[in-house]
C-alpha cells in the first residue's frame, strides 16, 4: 500500500514537469510574410524553448487543451486569428503581435499595429495639410484617436472625425467629408476599413484631390499617397523582449501594450506628383 | 425519221438547256450561300450585342459597387436611369443585393414591334485588388472578391431586327446581281461554245430542206466541227449521187419521150392505112376481114391514146413550175361542167366549196382536178343518185383539199397501189390506162404536198391532197 501511494505521488509530481517541455507556445495564424517576419524577430530575441503551431495548417486547433496539457509559461499570438484562438485562455499570459484586436484584457499584452500618432502628425506636417479627415469605430480605435487628437493639437492639425458602427456607414461618412478636409487618414480600424470600403477611400482621394495616408505600404499601389509602414521583424523583437521579461518573472500587469518601434514612411511619388505635393519622405 | 426539218425552238435548244442548268445551279448556290451568310451574320451580330451588353453590365457593376454595398437606393436609381439614357436600347435595369433583395428596378416600355429582349446578369464583387487591414499588415492574400450583389440589364433587339432586315435586303440584292452576272457570263460562254453546234444544225436543216449545195461552215475542230466535216462529205456524195440520178432520169425520160414519139409515126401509118383500106378497098373484103381491120384500127387508136398519155406523163417532170394564186373552186366548176356535157342524161349532185384558192401551177393543178373529178364521175356512173364533192378541211394544221364521191369505192388494202402508174385495181369496170392517179401524185409531190385516199367498196372514195 505504501508503495502504491509512493508511485501516485511521484507521478503527480513528475508528469507536469515532463509535459512542460517548452516555455513559449507560438500560435501563428498562417504563413503570411508579415507573420513569418514577426516570428523570426521574436526568435532572435527570445531563446526560450518554444513550440510553434501554425493554425492555418490545421482544420481546428484546440488551443485551450494544448495549454491545459502542456502548460506553456506564455503564449505568443501572431495575427488576429491566433489572438482570437486565445480568447478563452485567462491564466496564461498572452503576447500578441501583428494583430489589430489587442484590447484591454488581464492576461493580454503585445505590440499594437498603431504607429505613434506623432509619426502621422509629422507626416501631415510634411505634407503641409491642416484638416485631416478620419473615420473610425470608437469601440475599436477610440483609445487611439484620443491620443491622436492630443498629438494633432500639439502641431496645429485639426482632425475631422467621423464615427461609424458598421462598414456600410463608411461610404456616407466619406461623402460627408467632401470639401472639408485636405487629407484623409486611414486607420487600421476593421470597421471603417474593409475589403468593400477600402476602394471608397482612394476614390474619395482621387475625386477630392487629397492625399490618403494609410497604415500599410500595400495600399500605395491602390492609390494611397503615403503610409507609415510597420516593421514586422522589429515588432517580433519587441514581443521577444516582452517575453523575456515575463519569463524573468515580471508580472504581465507591469508590461503594458506598446506601440511598434520600427516604423518608416513610404510614399507613392506618382500620386503625390499628381496632387502637386513635393516628396514628403525627405 | 422526219422528212421535214424540225423547227428550232429556243426552249429545246442545247444552249438553252445548258443555260438553264447553269442558272439553276448558280441560283441554288447563291441561295445556299445567302442563307448561310445571313444566318451567320445575324448570329454574329447577336453574339456581338450580347458581348456588348455584358460589357455594359460589367461597367455598370464597377460603377455601382460602392453604392450597392452601402445599399444607397437613390444613387443606385440615379445610376440605373443614367444607364438607360446612355444606352437607348436598354429596356430594364435591375440591381439586387447579395441576398437577392431588389434595390433598384428600372423598367422602360417595350417597343411596339415584336423585337425580343436580351438579358445579361453580372455579379458585383469587391475590388480584387482591395485588401482588408489584416491582409494589408500581414502581407497575405485575400481568398477572392466577395459578392456584393447583382446587376441585370435587359436590352431590346429592335436595332438587331432592323439590321437583319437591311442585311437580308442588301444580301438579296447582291445575290441577284451575282446571279445575273454569272448568268450573263454563262450565256455568253455557252453561245460561244454552242456556236459550232448551231452552225451544224443550220447546215443540216439547209440540206434537209433540199439545198444540197449548202455546206456547213466549219468554225472549230471540236466534235461538232468534225461532225460538220462528215456531213459536208456526206452532202458532197449525196449531191454527186443526185446529179447522177437526175442525169439517168433525164436520159430515161428522153428515151421515153423519144420512143413514144417515134412509135407514133408507124402507128399513124398503120392507122392511116387501115382508114384507107376501109374507105377504098372495103368492097373487096369480106365481113370477117373488115372486122379484123376494124380491130386493127381500134387497137392503133388506143395505142395512140396511150402514147399520148405517156408523153403527157413524161412532160410533167420536164415542165417548169409557175406558181401563182389558183382558184381551185373555179377549176372544179369548169371541169364539172365539161363532165356534165359529156353525159347530160346522168343525174349527179355536185357540191363544190367556194373560194378555195391555193398557190401553185395553174396548168398542173388543172390536171389534178381533171383527173380526180373524172375518176369520181366515172366511178359513180352506176349510181342513181351520184354525189361528187370538192372541199377543204384541216389535217395536222395544214389545209387538206379533197374530192369525195359515193361511187364504187375501193378496198383499203389496195390503197397503197392506187398511185402506181398503169396499175388498175381489179373489178373497177371502167375504162382507163391507170395513169391518172400516178399523174396526180407526181404533180402534188412537185408542189411539195402529199396525196392519199380513203375508201370503202360500194360506198365511195375520198382523195385528199395538200400543197
Amino acid at each position: 500500500m505504501r508503495r502504491l501511494l509512493f508511485v501516485i505521488i511521484a507521478l503527480a509530481t513528475l508528469l507536469p514537469s515532463l509535459a512542460q517541455a517548452y516555455d513559449v507556445l507560438v500560435l501563428q495564424s498562417s504563413h503570411n510574410t508579415g507573420y513569418e517576419q514577426a516570428f523570426n524577430g521574436f526568435r532572435s530575441d527570445c531563446k526560450a524553448p518554444q513550440r510553434v503551431v501554425v493554425l492555418s495548417d490545421y482544420v481546428d486547433v484546440d488551443v485551450v487543451r494544448i495549454v491545459r496539457e502542456e502548460r506553456p509559461r506564455l503564449i505568443l499570438a501572431i495575427g488576429d486569428t491566433a489572438l482570437a484562438a486565445t480568447r478563452k485562455i485567462t491564466q496564461t499570459p498572452v503576447i500578441a503581435v501583428v494583430a489589430l484586436g489587442i484590447n484591454a484584457k488581464a492576461n493580454l499584452t503585445g505590440v499594437t499595429m498603431f504607429a505613434p500618432p506623432e509619426k502621422y502628425c509629422n507626416l501631415f506636417k510634411q505634407l503641409k495639410v491642416h484638416n485631416v479627415g478620419v473615420i473610425h469605430n470608437p469601440d475599436k480605435t477610440g483609445w487611439y484617436l484620443d491620443k491622436a487628437q492630443k498629438a494633432a493639437e500639439k502641431v496645429g492639425i485639426k482632425l475631422i472625425v467621423r464615427k461609424v458602427a458598421t462598414p456600410r456607414e463608411t461610404l456616407a461618412q466619406l461623402d460627408s467629408l467632401a470639401g472639408k478636409v485636405d487629407t484623409l487618414w486611414m486607420l487600421p480600424d476593421t470597421t471603417a476599413v474593409t475589403r468593400e470600403t477600402v476602394e471608397a477611400y482612394f476614390r474619395f482621394g482621387q475625386h477630392q484631390a487629397v492625399p490618403v495616408v494609410s497604415f500599410a505600404s500595400s495600399y500605395l499601389g491602390l492609390g494611397a499617397a503615403a503610409a507609415v509602414d510597420i516593421n514586422s521583424t522589429e515588432m517580433g523583437r519587441q514581443a521577444g523582449d516582452m517575453a523575456n521579461a515575463l519569463l524573468r518573472g515580471v508580472r504581465i500587469d507591469d508590461i503594458p501594450r506598446q506601440a511598434p518601434r520600427g516604423t518608416k514612411y513610404t510614399i507613392n511619388p506618382n500620386v503625390l506628383g499628381k496632387l502637386d505635393i513635393n516628396d514628403a519622405s525627405e | 425519221m422526219s422528212h421535214y426539218p424540225l423547227p428550232i425552238h429556243f426552249r429545246s435548244s442545247f444552249q438553252y438547256r445548258l443555260f438553264r442548268v447553269f442558272t439553276l445551279l448558280t441560283s441554288l448556290i447563291a441561295l445556299i450561300f445567302l442563307t448561310v451568310y445571313i444566318t451567320f451574320e445575324i448570329r454574329n451580330q447577336r453574339a456581338h450585342i450580347s458581348a456588348q451588353l455584358h460589357l455594359q453590365a460589367q461597367h455598370l457593376a464597377e460603377t455601382i459597387r460602392l453604392p450597392l454595398y452601402a445599399e444607397n437606393r437613390p444613387v443606385l436609381q440615379q445610376l440605373a436611369e443614367g444607364a438607360t439614357h446612355q444606352i437607348p436600347e436598354l429596356r430594364g435595369v435591375v440591381i439586387t443585393a447579395s441576398n437577392g433583395k431588389v434595390l433598384t428596378d428600372v423598367r422602360l416600355p417595350r417597343s411596339e414591334n415584336n423585337a425580343g429582349v436580351i438579358e445579361e446578369t453580372v455579379e458585383v464583387r469587391s475590388d480584387t485588388l482591395a485588401s482588408s487591414p489584416e491582409s494589408a499588415i500581414s502581407g497575405g492574400t485575400e481568398p477572392g472578391p466577395t459578392l456584393i450583389g447583382r446587376v441585370s440589364l435587359k436590352r431590346s433587339t429592335e436595332d438587331l431586327l432592323l439590321m437583319s432586315y437591311r442585311l437580308v435586303a442588301i444580301s438579296c440584292a447582291m445575290a441577284v446581281g451575282f446571279w445575273l452576272t454569272v448568268s450573263l457570263i454563262c450565256y455568253l460562254v455557252l453561245r460561244q461554245v454552242t456556236k459550232s453546234f448551231n452552225v451544224l444544225i443550220q447546215g443540216i436543216h439547209a440540206m434537209q430542206s433540199g439545198d444540197l449545195s449548202a455546206r456547213i461552215n466549219v468554225v472549230s475542230d471540236d466534235e461538232p466541227g468534225r461532225a460538220a466535216n462528215a456531213v459536208n462529205d456526206l452532202a458532197d456524195a449525196l449531191a454527186a449521187r443526185t446529179v447522177e440520178l437526175e442525169n439517168a432520169n433525164r436520159e430515161l425520160e428522153a428515151f421515153n419521150y423519144s420512143v413514144s414519139h417515134d412509135l407514133r409515126k408507124p402507128l399513124t401509118v398503120i392507122y392511116s392505112y387501115c382508114q384507107f383500106i376501109q374507105e377504098f378497098c372495103s368492097h373487096n373484103l369480106d365481113a370477117q376481114c373488115r372486122e379484123y381491120l376494124q380491130e386493127i384500127s381500134d387497137g392503133s387508136q388506143r395505142m395512140n391514146q396511150l402514147i399520148g398519155t405517156l408523153l403527157e406523163f413524161a412532160s410533167l417532170t420536164r415542165t417548169e413550175l409557175y406558181r401563182c394564186h389558183v382558184d381551185l373552186s373555179e377549176i372544179a366548176h369548169t371541169t364539172a361542167k365539161g363532165l356534165v356535157v359529156t353525159e347530160p342524161s346522168r343525174k349527179v349532185t355536185l357540191r363544190i366549196a367556194e373560194g378555195i384558192t391555193v398557190k401553185g401551177d395553174r396548168n398542173l393543178l388543172q390536171v389534178v382536178m381533171d383527173n380526180l373529178l373524172s375518176n369520181a364521175w366515172k366511178f359513180t356512173s352506176k349510181k342513181e343518185d351520184a354525189l361528187i364533192e370538192f372541199g377543204v378541211l384541216e389535217d395536222e394544221g395544214m389545209p387538206a383539199y379533197y374530192v369525195r364521191d359515193n361511187g364504187s369505192g375501193f378496198n383499203m388494202t389496195h390503197a397503197d397501189k392506187l398511185f402506181i402508174p398503169f396499175h388498175r385495181l381489179p373489178g373497177t369496170g371502167v375504162d382507163g390506162h391507170g395513169i391518172g392517179l400516178a399523174t396526180v401524185e407526181r404533180i402534188i409531190k412537185r408542189h411539195g404536198g402529199r396525196v392519199w385516199a380513203e375508201g370503202e367498196p360500194e360506198k365511195g372514195a375520198t382523195f385528199y391532197f395538200t400543197l
